[in-house]
């Protein structure tokens, strides 16, 4: 009989290594520095966009029906707005659009969101980005009861999860939006978001 | 370059816990040796950035820890969307009991449990956190760290079995 714990402590490997510690500060370093450089943008970046509200660029798949202008009522929230136009993306639809970002990859299993020009153009790199998931696992965090759904929220050091279990009508699972913390946006207006996110048919639970 | 506190404090804390930090990671990973490096780096060069901050929760190993096990399961489920599914079956069967084939075994059928599983057994049966300590770093119920701890060794058993017994002593019940 072998206790797990004595498994456990076999696989993981070597107890005593040699250790560098150098790599890691100059990476530290390097991580601070552009922390500190978003930060600055971030805050120049905010001001502009006060001066120049609703004049932002939208580049997200435009709906089939184009919505009269006067029916477009925008969001405003940290520097970014969301407008109240819909959008397709894969199996995907959304009944805002966040101003000034663009899709960068719609799949089965979710869509990827981006600042328009984002350097990192890998839509299954998230890092930095508003990535919308379908799949089974069950949702954790903090609940928030909305306009009859439940909403679960989780909040880590950079990022926002919210999470929803998606409507009698779509295909059964959960749907959630995960997006940097330092985005700026409310909670408010990420649940409503993601209240705005519809679940196609043609979408697929990601495994796990 | 000067050294600040932070550094100083940083260095210090690195040399202390990246060896066990990286134990954890190959665990997590299932014995994916570049992958549980790449987490380690990204929780050591989080944990500088917010260091202020670690210093001030006073328990920087209870929040690499925290921070690694985020990092793991957030990375997992991006990597589900591109990935194929897994299967339920490990492709070597365990014949020799030295421990270099008992460790790729063992490893072989983490790799089969789901990323919350397999933390949830990291964390309880190696880490030896009690559930109210795993619940708060997956920030989820105690409930959900009992059900997903008894599928876990379910599953391992069945994976593992004949050829290695695993008992957990009184972790299962708790």
């Amino acid at each position: 009989m072998n206790d797990l714990n004595t498994l456990l402590e076999r696989a993981a490997g070597p107890t005593a290594a040699p250790v560098d510690a150098s790599a890691d500060l100059t990476r530290g370093h390097r991580a601070l520095s552009r922390t500190r450089r978003r930060r600055a943008a971030g805050g120049l970046l905010g001001v502009a966009a006060a001066s120049v509200v609703g004049v932002g660029a939208v580049r997200l798949v435009q709906p089939d029906t184009v919505q009269p202008q006067r029916a477009i009522e925008t969001t405003r929230t940290g520097g970014i707005s969301f407008l109240a136009q819909p959008f397709e993306a894969g199996p995907y639809t959304f009944d805002q659009t966040p101003q000034g970002w663009e899709v960068q990859g719609a799949y089965p299993q979710g869509v990827t969101i981006a600042p328009v020009g984002f350097p990192d153009q890998e839509p299954l790199s998230f890092v930095g980005k508003l990535v919308i998931l379908f799949d089974a696992n069950p949702p954790t965090g903090d609940k928030v009861d909305l306009d009859g759904r439940t909403f679960w929220i989780r909040e880590s050091e950079d990022y926002t999860t919210i999470a929803t279990r998606t409507k009698d009508d779509e295909p059964g699972g959960v749907v959630s939006i995960q997006y940097p913390s330092n985005t700026g946006w409310t909670r408010d207006t990420m649940l409503a978001f993601l209240a705005g996110v519809h679940v196609g048919q043609g979408a697929q639970q990601a495994v796990g | 370059m000067r050294q600040t506190q932070r550094d100083t404090e940083y260095v210090e804390f690195v040399t202390a816990q990246r060896t066990p930090l990286v134990r954890m990671a190959r665990l997590l990973t299932a014995g994916d040796d570049a992958a549980a490096e790449d987490l380690v780096q990204t929780t050591l060069t989080r944990l500088y950035v917010h260091w202020p901050r670690v210093r001030r929760a006073g328990n920087p190993v209870g929040y690499a820890r925290t921070s690694l096990t985020h990092t793991f399961i957030d990375e997992r489920r991006r990597a589900y969307s591109r990935r194929e599914t897994p299967t339920d079956l490990i492709t070597e069967t365990p014949t020799r009991d030295d421990d270099q084939d008992l460790a790729h075994t063992v490893l072989a059928a983490l790799s089969t449990l789901a990323p919350r599983q397999r933390a949830v057994v990291v964390l309880r049966h190696f880490l030896d956190l009690d559930i109210a300590e795993t619940a708060r770093v997956l920030g989820c119920t105690t409930g959900t760290v009992k059900s997903q701890n008894s599928k876990a060794l379910d599953h391992l058993r069945a994976t593992l079995e004949p050829a290695i017994t695993v008992s957990s002593s009184s972790k299962e019940l708790a």
